[in-house]
């Protein structure tokens, strides 16, 4: 089987502290897996590795079977979970850098969906409120036609009708062959869309399952499953 | 407008039967063409794996047929519909006369009512 | 995909350098017109009014020289130890690429404002009782200067220009390395930034000291031979080495180590 992404006896340690703890993780093409976990459990961590914003203090990281690098970075569709976008530019020139940057980036997709939540591009990013520009961001993400999407807490910060819009649009854009992996601590919300989700606690993953395994074997949803596994 | 989806059965399951259920009640004609599964997926907002599974599920039921280039159809085999009809009715009959024997009430006085 | 790189940097880099450029011209120019108006003349009045005039001109062109510098550096940090690092990092293009897109546009600034400065001083004399003693001693230079031995003053033009040239390269690419030494940190990393940049200029001058002193035939300042034969090469190779230490590990260190 090919794998989109294996992560191999990854470890990470901050300043003495270990956020990843010898993780190992295969993902599949064709997957939407939620990534959860309370504050500080490695989530972020993890997709930082991948993206190669934090350096690996042991283990490591394949994406197409390949070292992470240049071709790693073409087809991965990365969302922070800070804004990010050089704040002088405005929501059209973004859409330009991206389309001039990424070769899997659909300019008519973004500005059909740009109209859609009823932006002006023409205006600047720094005068935009956060909800919008979380919204201009994950648009730019989406419309990209990537191997793997990683969204780090891409529905925290906007009100919940857009929250549907937005798991409308991860549904009906993700590429079937493409994987996507959310991570969020916001699980009802989001359960209906995964297939598969991953728990991850202290720098581990604790467990890895379908939704409908665990629906089917607890006769509970997987929301109720994490407020007992993580019960404070 | 998402689908309502209970929390401790599986989704696939659920699905299957709103599904099942539009059949039923004609929302979806005989031999009548289905949405894509990507269409009805974002619909319900559900994980389009998800919503494959259900209706590969109803197309080994029979209930549902695809052809290759052409997408996926409703049965236009009539009876198979008016069965499974009946075979609901006869289960949520014989739950709701359990339920009313807890009530003192015996068949005879069911149907009394009824009428 | 450099070019797609220069292009956005020349974009974020104009915002700061156009009215920078507008306001030194306008310096220049409210200048000459108030040297005009109050005239030329030996009276004490005239004197110190030029004087105090020339030395806001001064302060004007060190300032410009200095923004060169700190727009230079802010952009490095900017676009790769801040948030605008996570777009930076994940962009399919090459480190290597990253790091010459900045400095070519570095470069260009630089080369822009010296230009800006000539053509202003340009302006300030042109029309003045001072624009013939100007061209008076540029003329006796170069007659002094075309009496030295052909070989030496070949010698001493490229070496000169080389020398130019490659620490307009070097300077960049150094402080390009005191920021990523400055961004291996996880917290506080414009401030490590900056005290890298001038513990490493520190350490460097001391170099230069003690290497002066070993060897004081490197600051003989004897005649142009003696300059062409011991200081100018050693600066030139200086220059080289700096921009080689600088280029790769900079680029070791975002490839390698980078932690944001």
């Amino acid at each position: 089987m090919n794998y989109i992404l294996e992560c191999n006896n990854l470890s990470k340690v901050y300043s003495g502290f270990l956020a990843l703890d010898r993780l190992n993780l295969k993902i599949p093409s064709g997957r939407i897996i939620g990534l959860l976990g309370p504050n500080g459990s490695g989530k972020s961590t993890l997709i930082k590795l991948i993206n190669g914003l934090l350096t690996a203090t042991e283990g490591d990281i394949l994406f197409d079977s390949q070292p992470l690098g240049i071709h790693s970075r073409e087809h991965i569709s990365y969302l922070p979970d800070r804004m990010y976008l050089p704040e002088w530019m405005k929501i059209h020139e973004v859409f330009t850098y991206f389309d001039d940057f990424y070769k899997d980036f659909n300019k008519e997709k973004a500005l059909y969906m740009l109209k859609d939540l009823g932006i002006d591009e023409n205006k600047r990013l720094k005068t935009l409120s956060k909800g919008t520009k979380e919204k201009v961001q994950l648009i730019l993400v989406m419309s990209r036609n990537a191997k793997l999407y990683l969204l780090d807490e891409p529905i925290a910060g906007v009100d919940p009708a857009a929250r549907d819009y937005i798991l409308k649009t991860i549904i009906s854009n993700y590429n079937p062959d493409a994987s996507l992996i959310i991570s969020t601590h916001l699980i009802s919300d989001i359960e209906t869309v995964l297939d598969d989700v991953l728990f991850l606690q202290n720098g581990k993953i604790t467990l890895s399952a379908t939704v409908d395994q665990i629906r089917e074997e607890k006769q509970k949803s997987v929301d109720q499953l994490f407020r007992e596994v993580f019960k404070c | 407008m998402a689908w309502e989806l209970s929390d401790d059965r599986p989704i696939y399951l659920q699905l299957m039967e709103h599904i099942q259920g539009d059949i039923l009640s004609g929302v979806y004609p005989l031999g009548g063409k289905l949405p894509s599964v990507r269409d009805l997926a974002a619909c319900a907002s559900v994980n389009p794996n998800t919503m494959q599974k259900a209706l590969s599920e109803l197309e080994r039921s029979g209930l549902l047929y695809s052809q290759r280039t052409s997408g996926r159809f409703v049965t236009e085999d009539e009876q198979l519909i008016q069965s499974l009809q009946a075979s609901i009715a006869e289960k949520e009959i014989a739950e709701f006369l359990k339920k009313m024997e807890r009530f003192g009430l015996k068949k005879e006085d069911i149907i009394k009512l009824i009428r | 995909m450099l070019g797609k790189l220069l292009k956005y940097e020349l974009k974020a880099t104009a915002r700061y350098f156009v009215p920078l450029l507008a306001t030194f011209g306008g310096i220049t120019l409210l200048f000459k017109l108030f040297m005009m108006m109050i005239g030329f003349g030996n009276d004490p009045l005239r004197m110190t009014l030029s004087i105090f005039i020339v030395t806001i001109y001064v302060v004007a062109v060190i300032a410009l020289y200095l923004m060169c510098f700190i727009i230079s550096f802010y952009r490095f940090y900017k676009n790769f130890y801040t948030d605008e690092g996570y777009l930076s990092f994940t962009l399919p293009v090459s480190i290597n690429l990253q790091i010459l897109n900045k400095l070519l546009i570095s470069i260009f600034w630089f080369v822009i404002s010296s230009v800006a400065f000539m053509f202003s001083i340009f302006i300030f004399l042109a029309g003045t009782p001072y624009w013939t003693d100007f061209c008076h001693v540029l003329s006796l230079s170069f007659q002094e200067f075309n009496k030295i031995d052909p070989g030496i003053r070949f010698l001493f033009i490229t070496e000169t220009l080389s020398s130019l040239i490659l620490s307009a390269i070097s300077s960049p690419l150094f402080v390009y390395l005191c920021i990523t030494i400055g961004g291996l940190l996880p917290n506080h990393r414009l401030a490590a930034s900056i005290g890298t940049y001038f513990l490493a200029t520190a350490a460097l001058s001391l170099v230069t000291n003690i290497f002066s002193s070993i060897f004081p035939n490197f600051m003989n300042f004897t005649g142009l031979e003696k300059f062409c034969y011991y200081l100018l090469p050693m600066m030139i190779i200086g220059s080289i080495i700096e921009i080689i230490v600088s280029f790769f590990l900079t680029r070791y260190l975002m490839e390698r180590k980078t932690n944001l």
